[in-house]
């Protein structure tokens, strides 16, 4: 019993040794990415605790107007007598919160039918594929206005936009995937013996596709802080004054830019930093995970 | 070519009638009220006459399969409806504002594909110099700054600093071509800035690829000039997954125009847009969200098509 206990946390310590060494390779290989990578990490720390760590709460109004970038208010404060950086940090959870949401919306619904697609063919892949050809044909923003107008924008439905959206991406690469490994050997051998295709397609497929749609998922994110600060930023995300996104911080500071370079400088580099990191880290993982990707898209 | 296009067309049929009804379909589950909408008067009591007027008047009293076919009959003859505020047929508000859009993506396109294949080129043949490098971490930073961000700093620092502003008043290009390309240059920049990059990184990797190629070797061989090989040889051939990327990325050059007339106040499709989701106009939007989709078949139909051009070995028919 007892040896039976230490095995087992044996094999587990041996596990996270291993997987410590190989960040440690994936870091000395690719710095730039690792150093983007971590910064991601941060970024999923923040949107967790923004508002808790943030100096000022976002829609405390009792700042000086307009006041520039000093050692009290690190990014200055906007029109509405607001400290951006409180506002930045606490805009946070907006951003990555909902690229986040989107994305697992959109990576759960593309295995389920890019897995099955391509596992399965036939009527049903055809079926998959013409709606994917379909949905190619809404212009991204258009078709997100158009959701938005139909569903008020709350955090779920700007989240279900959002993956919808990247949904067509993400089913082409599991399902083209899938075709790849649909006739190895381990596949038909499992089929042989009798496993459901259920099982076939969890056990067996889904681990040897994991690479490319963790990396696609990875790049996804970026994309969707992208989109999702251009929506805020035709008002048409979940911000609120307490509860700020970075793309609406854009919009309301707009007529002040000339006079206030900070607000407009401040906000847009937060979305950008936040984009470049996670497409910098979506690319590091990409030469990791699936050498044969290297250098496309 | 023309039996291919014809069959082109023909497939392209299912998925139109599929995106028409999505269109229908998602308009239709819209809650609220038409008639407080048509009245524009969200609380007032409305009477219930007026309102049974307003929806035999817009067809709703019908079966949903009756509305259904009556909108893509109207939709196949170019009648796509009225305005559901301003009683304006809705395709002549989309015909008088489509020109707009199609010089902004028009402009936009040119400008990506000219600096993204001179900046995708010049890296490839500098591949792993300093130069490389510097482009390829510039491309990858345009493509993280959101196109509406660029905009409005294309505004308002020029402004700032040498108190330049491009003309307010819309032009027509058939009016004042110059004042109309002065107001579009800044947009066109702004929403070809993310496309260039990409373009420039497709194009660097699949220069890089041809070059290594044994044609491109016979050729220096032969002793071609270098500029003839890259032109020539290389670049044509390189041009094929550059062109299919192009085609994918229509979409996201339309749904650029959106935000970016938005923000220059272009009467363009983006701005119309825009107004009529905030009026709830649901015609209208109806009407727009179809008129872009068959746009966007079509132009990749197109795309397809120009695979000739730049591959001799690809015969339609």
């Amino acid at each position: 019993m007892a040896s039976a206990i230490e095995q087992v946390d044996l094999g587990l310590r041996r596990e996270s040794s291993h997987s410590l060494t190989a960040i440690r390779e994936f870091g000395k290989r690719n710095p730039i990415g690792a150093g983007a990578g971590l910064f991601c990490v941060a970024l999923v720390i923040l949107a967790a605790i923004g508002p808790y760590v943030a100096p000022y709460p976002a829609d405390l109004t009792a700042l000086p107007r307009l006041h520039s970038p000093s050692l009290e208010y690190p990014f200055g404060t906007d029109n509405l007598f607001r400290d951006m950086f409180s506002r930045i940090l606490v805009g946070t959870r907006n951003s990555i919160g909902i690229a986040f949401g989107s994305v697992a919306f959109a990576t759960s619904l593309g295995l389920l039918f890019g897995l099955t697609s391509g596992y399965f063919g036939g009527w049903w892949d055809m079926v998959v594929g013409r709606i994917v050809d379909v949905s190619l044909a809404f212009p991204n923003l258009v078709f997100l206005i158009f959701f938005l107008t139909i569903f008020e924008p709350t955090y779920l439905s700007v989240s279900i936009a959002l993956g919808i959206n990247m949904l067509p991406a993400i089913i082409r690469v599991v399902r083209g995937s899938t075709i790849g490994v649909r006739h190895q050997q381990y596949i038909e051998a499992a089929s042989v013996v009798g496993a459901s295709a259920v099982r076939i397609m969890v056990r067996h497929v889904l681990p040897n596709i994991a690479a490319p749609v963790i990396v696609i998922a990875s790049i996804q994110i970026g994309y969707a802080i992208l989109v999702e600060a251009a929506l805020s930023f035709l008002g048409l995300s979940v911000s609120t004054a307490q509860n700020p996104s970075w793309g609406r911080m854009l919009q309301d500071t707009r007529q002040y830019w000339q006079s206030a370079w900070w607000t407009a400088i401040v906000p847009g580099l937060a979305i950008s930093s936040a984009v470049l990191a996670f497409n910098l880290f979506g690319d590091a993982l990409r030469d990791a995970l699936d050498p044969r990707l290297r250098g496309s898209r | 070519m023309a039996p291919y296009i014809l069959k082109r067309l023909l497939a392209s049929i299912p998925a139109l009638l599929l995106v028409t009804i999505l269109i229908f379909g998602a308009v239709r589950v819209i809650p609220g009220d038409v008639c407080r909408l048509v009245l524009q008067s969200p609380d007032a009591d409305i009477d219930p006459q007026t309102c049974n007027a307003i929806r035999a008047n817009l067809g709703l009293s019908k079966p949903v399969v009756e509305q259904y076919f009556d909108w893509v009959g109207g939709v196949l003859t170019g009648d796509f409806g009225r305005s559901l505020i301003s009683q304006r047929d809705v395709f002549s508000e989309i015909k008088e504002r489509m020109y707009v859009t199609l010089e902004l993506a028009i402009l936009s396109s040119s400008f990506a594909i000219v600096s993204g294949l001179l900046i995708g080129i010049y890296s490839a043949l500098k591949q792993d110099r300093p130069a490389d490098h510097v482009l390829r971490i510039l491309s990858i930073g345009w493509l993280s700054m959101p196109n509406f961000w660029v905009a409005t700093l294309l505004i308002t620092f020029p402004a700032l600093w040498w108190g330049y502003r491009a003309p307010l008043q819309y032009r027509h290009f058939w009016e004042e071509p110059l004042v109309n390309l002065e107001q579009l240059m800044l947009p066109a920049i702004a929403i070809g800035l993310s496309m260039s990059a990409t373009l420039a990184r497709l194009t660097r990797s699949s220069m890089l690829e041809v070059m290594r190629q044994d044609y491109v070797r016979t050729a220096r061989a032969k002793g071609l000039s270098s500029q003839t090989v890259v032109l020539h040889h290389a670049l044509k051939n390189a041009m094929l997954p550059v062109i299919t990327l192009l085609g994918l990325q229509i979409g996201f050059l339309l749904g650029g125009t959106v935000i970016l007339e938005t923000i220059f106040g272009l009467p363009g499709l983006g701005t119309l847009l825009l107004t009529s989701v905030q009026l709830k106009d649901y015609t209208q939007v109806q009407g727009l969200v179809l008129f872009f989709a068959i746009a966007v078949l079509m132009i990749n139909i197109a795309v397809d098509l120009s695979y000739a051009i730049f591959d001799p070995r690809v015969r339609f028919g």
